[in-house]
């Protein structure tokens, strides 16, 4: 220890240190070198401020830190050294020089502060402690310095790891508590409180503040699984349940626990954390109803297929019955027709057979009159004849099966004219016939068709001493083929065209045309048949032309 | 990112929906019922609601009941009427009740995406302290 001598001193202090008289450490010598033993920098200041004596650690320090002073700074003043000091650390030295005097003047019980001095390897921490050296001899202060940096270290790598820990619970949104059994007080974090949507200070440190925000739901068996888990507690503690926000609508909460025992291993804390899981519960939720609204859409897909296939299947049945129905029908009218036409036809035969053997056998026996009631009698006979062919016609387009192919109408058209003409070679009509028109059909029943409508066209214009009579095609406005049959004969009135098609309607008294009133009834029904329509357009002595379509389109 | 209920009563309807507004980069929770509609209202923040008015039966008016709803519990949703069976009381009643618009059913899927996504960006742009 070194000090002032005692010529040095200003104030009384204790004599020099050396050996007694014995050979003995003196107290004086024990206190020196247990004052160098510490490794605290110490030094002893007198009311000036001036340094008395310091320890080797302080010595050493002087040293090591450049202090050029050759005694260390002995009997200089360590508050004028303080006072002198400058820039950063002269706002701290001079701090410290503030203390010194505060202590001195006993204004202060003692003065403390930490300050930073490192040295050229490391970062150093130094903690000054001033204290009163006071007694009825002396008056003055001890100042002290001690190496605070490992303390330090341990202190900012301890507040690092709680920063680091603090951030990841609130990264990751994680909510901490920690309830002591003992007192009932719970410790909430703040995330634990911001995730309920409050602040710091707004939730106390209650148990209700969890308890009483449960949902009305979880709340009995969130309390009993507390309630079991303390009485025996289980490795892994998790549980999930709805806490209500600030704002009202309930939060999933995961939450998981641990607990701590006293040394009689009664629960002495709980803790743990909650996690908001609400966004996934509620991720889960839409998903199961998604594949809940996907099934039923199946479903209900499944069942409309069922209910068309059930309609499907209902139409279909009604449309067999239907057509066995009609298929009945035609073979009971085609049976009638037959029978009919046998039974008419008979009784015609005889008629007509015993009409001609009148006339053969015994025609010379009859007068002019006599003969010319005869022969009535046959032509009579005779009509009635065409009249049942007729009829048979008409019954058989409307039933009967038909067949659908590929049929030359103008070819038809060509075949029945040049009939027309070999059976009354002494008509001039000119026949015009558009080469090509086809159709699809029954042949038979088309074939029927133009008959009468080319019939007609012939019979009306015999009057005429000439005649033009077409047939031809052409598209309408809506892609349909509409044929026609046009002649220049007698016409009509269209006044009266609604009757025309209709069975055994003349527009003209058979004096002037003979006919049966049928035909044209005929070829309605086999337009009709074909999925087509018929119409006229005519004008008295202007003649008529007759449209119809097939049901083809126009090519 | 804009958080959407949809209200129909039509699985198949709704099923669609909601797969093309998710694809549209909406976060989209479907409900059949008003009941449905109304529990996922009370539960959680949703930034637009888009209802059917007819859910179970075409007479049925439980739209505007979940308008209503929006209307009174959750001031800073957005809420949109669908209706097969458009007309101009409809409209008029739907706006009474806050609704932003009324959409006539039929209607291309892009066409609401659209809408939602005007409605979304409106909604942020005017009342900024709604997005939480």
């Amino acid at each position: 220890m070194n000090e002032l001598s005692e010529n040095e001193k200003h104030g009384g202090a204790e004599g020099p240190g050396g050996l007694s008289q014995n050979g003995v450490p003196s107290v004086h010598d024990l206190r020196a070198r247990i004052a160098d033993a510490l490794p605290v920098n110490v030094a002893v200041l007198d009311a000036e401020g001036t340094i008395l004596c310091v320890n080797a650690a302080w010595t050493r320090f002087a040293k090591t830190n450049g202090y050029s002073h050759p005694r260390s700074g002995l009997g200089e003043s360590y508050l004028r050294v303080c006072d002198r000091a400058a820039g950063v650390d002269g706002e701290r030295a001079r701090e410290a020089a503030a203390g010194i005097r505060a202590v001195l003047a006993g204004s202060v019980s003692s003065f403390a502060s930490e300050y930073r001095c490192d040295s050229p390897e490391q970062e150093r921490w130094f903690q000054m402690v001033v204290t009163p050296l006071v007694d009825e001899k002396f008056a003055g202060v001890i100042v002290m310095h001690l190496d605070v940096t490992e303390r330090r270290q341990v202190e900012d790598s301890l507040r690092t790891s709680e920063r680091r820990l603090e951030l990841a619970l609130e990264g990751s949104n994680t909510g901490l508590w920690e309830w002591d059994i003992a007192s009932d007080r719970v410790v909430y974090s703040r995330t634990w409180k911001s995730q309920l949507g409050f602040a710091e200070d707004e939730i106390s440190d209650r148990l209700e503040e969890w308890e009483t925000r449960l949902h009305p739901d979880d709340r009995d068996p969130m309390l009993d699984m507390v309630r079991r888990y303390l009485a025996s507690p289980w490795p892994n503690y998790e549980s999930q349940f709805r806490l209500r926000h600030r704002d009202g609508f309930y939060l999933w909460i995961m939450a998981r626990a641990a607990i701590e025992l006293d040394e009689d291993g009664r629960p002495k804390r709980m803790y743990g954390c909650h996690i908001d899981i609400t966004q996934q519960r509620r991720d889960r939720d839409e998903l199961e109803r998604r594949a809940a609204l996907l099934r039923e859409a199946e479903r209900q897909a499944r069942e409309y297929l069922e209910a068309a296939r059930r309609m499907n299947a209902e139409l279909e049945l009604r449309v067999r019955e239907r057509t066995l129905q009609l298929e009945t029908a035609n073979r009971e009218l085609e049976a009638f027709s037959d029978s009919v036409s046998h039974d008419l036809r008979a009784p015609l035969r005889q008629i007509d057979g015993f009409a001609s053997a009148l006339a053969e056998e015994y025609g010379e026996r009859l007068d002019s009159q006599g003969l010319r009631y005869l022969e009535l009698l046959q032509a009579g006979a005779r009509k009635m004849n065409v009249l049942i062919d007729a009829l048979l016609d008409l019954s058989r387009v409307t039933s009967g099966a038909t067949f659908s192919e590929e049929v030359d109408l103008s070819d038809l058209a060509v075949q029945i004219c040049a009939g027309l003409n070999g059976a009354d070679p002494a008509r001039k009509v000119d026949v015009r016939v558009t080469p090509g028109i086809r159709a699809r059909g029954d042949r038979r029943l088309l074939g029927i068709a133009l008959q009468n409508l080319l019939c007609n066209a012939w019979k009306y214009t015999s009057r005429h001493a000439t005649a033009r009579i077409e047939f031809g095609a052409a598209a309408d406005g809506d892609g349909r083929l509409v044929y026609q049959v046009r002649d220049d004969g007698a016409g009509f009135d269209m006044s009266q065209s609604e009757q025309l098609f209709r069975a055994f309607h003349r527009l003209h008294g058979s004096s002037e045309f003979e006919g049966t009133g049928i035909g044209l009834a005929t070829v309605q029904r086999i337009v009709r048949r074909h999925g087509g329509e018929i119409w006229v357009e005519a004008a008295p002595e202007q003649g008529a032309t007759f449209y119809f379509t097939l049901g083809t389109r126009a090519a | 990112m804009t958080r959407l209920l949809l209200v129909d009563d039509e699985a198949a309807i709704l099923f669609a929906l909601g797969d093309y507004l998710e694809t549209q980069g909406f976060r989209v929770s479907s409900a059949r019922t008003r009941q449905a509609a109304e529990d996922l209202l009370a539960d959680s923040r949703y930034d637009g609601v888009i209802t059917d008015l007819s859910l179970e039966g075409r007479h049925n008016r439980d739209g505007f009941a979940i308008l209503s709803v929006v209307r009174r519990d959750h001031p800073h949703t957005w809420a949109v009427l669908l209706t097969a069976f458009h007309s101009d009381e409809i409209a008029a009643e739907a706006r009474t009740l806050g609704a932003r618009a009324v959409i006539e059913k039929p209607v291309a899927l892009s066409r609401l995406a659209q809408i939602a996504t005007a409605l979304a960006d409106s909604a942020t742009h005017n009342d900024e302290d709604l997005s939480r």
